[in-house]
C-alpha cells in the first residue's frame, strides 16, 4: 500500500446521528411499519474495530444495511444521517440523500453472512475477481490477485475453482479478498462467522483482525455471539428491539456491564469449566412492528420502575464510570 | 449387549463423490465403536464441519445405512424394528428450525399428525388438544399460542421449542439433537440447554447432543465423543475430556471456543500459510489431523493410530503409546 493512502485512512470518519430506519410491510391489508432502527448515535474515528451485538431481531443487520447505504423500496431511512468523511471525500446517507453508492468496494466494502450466496455459483473465482475489477475500472492482474489471495492464505489454484468446491472456511476468505482486494478504510462485516464451526471462526476472525491492524481500517463488525467481541472490538455498541442501549470500550462492558440487558447477556455465555445452571432471560424479544411505549426492555426487566413504560431513555454518558460509557437506562440518571 | 442402550460396532459409511472417471470415496463415518450405557445421559459427539457427526446421527436416526458395522438398540439390529416401533423410541431434532416445518401447513398440523398416525387419541377430539397442550408446556409454549398458525408466524426460538415438543409426543427413550442450538440466540440457547438437562432428570431421557462448540457440550454433556474427518479420536467423560483434552485436535477445539473472560494469548495452533482443502485430509492415509497437527511425526502420516485407553478415556493419537 502506497504512503498517502495509509495518510488518508488515518481520518476516516464515521458519524451516525439520531439514525431511524423502518420497513414497510403489510399484515392483514394494512401498511405497518418495523421499526428496525430507533435513534441510533455513535461516531468513529480511525483506525477502530467497532462491534454491534445484539439477538436475532434486535435490528444488526438493518442498522448495517443502513450504514453501507444498501436503501431499498423497503427499507427507508425515517430520520437521522451517517456521514463518512475520508479526508478528501464525503459522503453521506441521510432520507433525501444517498452519495455512498459511489463509494462501494473502494472505499467502503461489506462481507455478508452467507458466503455461499454472495458467490455466483456457474463462474469460477478468477472471473468474480475480473468482473470486480473491471466494473471498477481497475486493470486485473493475476499476479496481484494472487498475491492478495496469500494475504487472506489462500492457495493460488482455487481461483480456477467453482465456489462450491470449497469449504464454508475458504470461501468466507474469498469474500474477505473481495472486499479488501481495492482495500477499502471502512469494511462492514455481518455476521461473517455465523455459519463456520469454532475452529474456522476463530481463523477467519484473527484474520479479519490482523486487516484491520495491518490496513489500519475501520472495521464495524456485527454479531450475535457477544464472547466473539473481547479479542476484536476496542469500542461495543450492545442493540436491543432496535435501539443502542449501551456504548463503550470492549474493556469497560465486560469488567463492568451497565444496562440490565448486557448483564442478562454476559450471563447467558457458557464456558468450559462451568457447570452451574444459567438462566435464561425471561419474557419474549420484542415486537418491532408494535414495541412497547418507553424503554423497549422494559417488560423483561427486573428492575422496571414507572418511568421506563413512559419515557424511552436516551444514551447519555455514565459519571460513575471512569470509562467513556453510554447507557440508556433510567436506573443510571 | 443388555445394559447397554445403544452400541455402534465398527460403523462405516462410504461417501462416493465425483463422476466416472474421477471417483473418490469418502470415509464420513470410518469404523466407529461406542457404545451408550443404560443411564440416562447426555452423550454429545463433537467436531468441526465435515467431521461426520451429522452423517453418524444419520446412522442412528436410520435415515442413512452403514456401508460396513451394526447399530444396536436396546439389544437388537436397529434394522429388525418396525418403523412405527423405531420413531416411538428415537426421535430427532433438527438443526434448521425453518426447514424441519413445511411454510404451507399450520405446524399445529404436525402434532395433530403425531396423534393421529401413531393412533394414540382420536384426532380431532379435545383429548387431543390437551396431548398436544400437555407436549407443549414441557418446551413453556401455550397451545394458545400454537392454533391457526404458519411457519413465518413464529419466531426461530419458537420453532425449534415446537420441533423439540413434536419429538416428544411420543415419550422417547432417545434424542438425536444435531446442532439443535447453533442457530438460537444466546437466551434461548440456554433455555433449550436447560430442557435437555430437564428431560435426563425428570423423564429419564436419552439424549445425543451434536454440536461443534465445546462450551455448550461441557454445559451438558455427561459423556463425549470427539470426532476427526469421520473418526472418534478422543472419548470418555465429558469433564476429563473437556478440562484436560489429550488428542491435539480436541485441545485445539477447546482452544477455539470464545470465552468471554480469557484473553486468548498466543496459541498453540499456528494458522497454516495456505488453507488446505478438506479432501486432503480425508486422502490422508495415517491420523486425519497430521496435515494441522504441531506434534505430527512420520508415523502419523502413514498410519491410522490405535486405541489407547489412559483411565476411562479412549484416545487415538501417536503420542500417547
Amino acid at each position: 500500500m502506497s504512503k498517502t493512502s495509509l495518510d488518508l485512512q488515518t481520518t476516516v470518519h464515521v458519524e451516525a446521528s439520531n439514525l431511524k430506519a423502518y420497513y414497510l410491510t403489510e399484515q392483514q391489508g394494512v401498511m405497518k411499519e418495523v421499526k428496525a432502527v430507533e435513534d441510533v448515535s455513535f461516531d468513529i474515528e480511525g483506525s477502530k474495530f467497532l462491534a454491534i451485538v445484539g439477538e436475532s431481531g434486535c435490528g444488526k443487520t438493518t442498522l448495517a444495511k443502513v450504514l453501507y447505504g444498501f436503501v431499498n423500496s423497503n427499507l427507508s431511512i425515517i430520520g437521522g444521517r451517517i456521514c463518512y468523511s475520508f479526508g478528501d471525500a464525503q459522503y453521506e446517507v441521510s432520507p433525501t440523500a444517498n452519495t455512498l453508492k459511489d463509494a462501494w468496494w473502494k472505499k467502503i466494502s461489506y462481507v455478508p453472512q452467507g458466503s455461499l450466496s454472495a458467490l455466483n455459483p456457474v463462474r469460477k473465482l478468477k472471473d468474480i475477481f475480473l468482473d470486480l475489477a473491471n466494473s471498477h475500472g481497475v486493470p486485473f492482474q493475476e499476479e496481484k490477485v494472487k498475491n492478495h489471495l496469500k494475504m487472506v492464505k489462500l492457495p493460488p489454484y482455487i481461483l480456477r475453482m467453482y465456489p462450491f468446491e470449497l469449504s464454508g472456511g475458504m470461501r468466507q476468505r474469498v469474500v474477505i479478498a473481495l472486499a479488501t482486494l481495492l482495500h477499502p478504510s471502512v469494511i462492514i462485516a455481518d455476521e461473517p462467522t455465523s455459519a463456520l464451526d469454532v475452529v474456522t471462526q476463530r481463523d477467519i476472525l484473527r484474520l479479519l483482525k490482523s486487516i484491520q491492524v495491518d490496513a489500519k481500517s475501520t472495521f464495524i463488525f456485527i454479531t450475535h455471539d457477544i464472547s466473539l467481541v473481547p479479542d476484536l472490538a476496542d469500542f461495543m455498541a450492545i442493540m436491543y428491539g432496535g435501539c443502542i442501549v449501551e456504548y463503550g470500550p470492549t474493556e469497560a462492558i465486560f469488567s463492568r456491564p451497565l444496562h440490565p440487558y448486557t448483564k442478562f447477556l454476559l450471563s447467558t455465555v457458557p464456558t468450559i469449566g462451568d457447570k452451574t445452571e444459567k438462566q435464561p432471560i425471561p419474557g419474549s424479544p420484542v415486537n418491532l412492528i408494535d414495541p412497547p411505549p418507553g424503554c423497549r426492555f422494559h417488560p423483561r426487566c427486573p428492575y422496571g420502575e414507572k418511568i421506563c413504560a413512559e419515557q424511552r431513555p436516551g444514551l447519555v454518558e455514565n459519571k460513575a464510570n471512569s470509562w467513556e460509557c453510554r447507557v440508556a437506562c433510567w436506573l443510571y440518571r | 449387549m443388555d445394559d447397554s442402550l445403544l452400541t455402534l460396532n465398527r460403523v462405516t459409511k462410504i461417501f462416493q463423490i465425483g463422476t466416472f472417471l474421477s471417483k473418490v470415496k469418502i470415509y464420513a463415518v470410518r469404523d466407529v465403536t461406542l457404545t451408550i450405557e443404560k443411564k440416562p445421559m447426555v452423550f454429545t459427539l463433537v467436531g468441526e464441519s465435515g467431521s461426520g457427526k451429522t452423517t453418524l446421527a444419520n446412522v442412528l436416526l436410520r435415515v442413512v445405512a452403514p456401508t460396513e458395522g451394526s447399530v444396536s438398540f436396546l439389544g437388537r439390529k436397529i434394522e429388525s424394528y418396525k418403523k412405527s416401533e423405531f420413531i416411538r423410541l428415537v426421535q430427532p431434532v433438527f438443526q434448521n428450525p425453518y426447514e424441519t416445518f413445511n411454510p404451507l401447513k399450520k405446524v399445529e398440523l404436525y402434532f395433530r399428525s403425531v396423534i393421529n398416525k401413531l393412533s394414540i387419541v382420536n384426532h380431532n377430539g379435545h383429548a387431543a388438544e390437551k396431548i398436544i397442550d400437555q407436549a407443549l408446556s414441557s418446551v413453556a409454549l401455550t397451545w394458545e399460542e400454537v392454533r391457526g398458525k404458519y411457519l413465518h408466524e413464529f419466531s426461530g426460538g419458537q420453532l425449534q421449542r415446537l420441533s423439540i415438543a413434536r419429538a416428544l409426543m411420543v415419550n422417547p427413550t432417545l434424542l438425536v439433537a444435531d446442532e439443535p442450538v447453533s442457530m438460537l440466540d444466546a437466551s434461548l440457547r440456554v433455555f433449550v440447554l436447560n430442557l435437555f438437562r430437564k428431560l435426563k432428570e425428570e423423564k429419564q431421557l436419552y439424549v445425543v447432543y451434536i454440536t461443534h462448540d465445546l462450551a455448550t457440550a461441557y454445559y451438558i454433556s455427561d459423556r463425549i465423543a470427539v470426532m476427526l474427518r469421520g473418526s472418534v479420536v478422543e472419548m470418555g467423560p465429558a469433564e476429563k475430556v473437556l478440562l484436560n483434552p489429550l488428542h491435539p485436535y480436541t485441545a485445539l477445539l477447546k482452544e477455539s471456543v470464545p470465552n468471554p473472560y480469557k484473553k486468548q494469548g498466543e496459541s498453540r495452533f499456528e494458522e497454516r500459510e495456505e488453507q488446505i482443502l478438506e479432501i486432503e485430509e480425508y486422502a490422508g492415509e495415517g491420523c486425519k489431523f497430521a496435515l494441522r497437527c504441531p506434534h505430527a511425526k512420520e508415523i502419523c502420516r502413514r498410519e491410522i493410530p490405535a486405541d489407547v485407553f489412559l483411565d476411562d478415556v479412549l484416545v487415538k493419537c501417536w503420542l500417547y503409546k
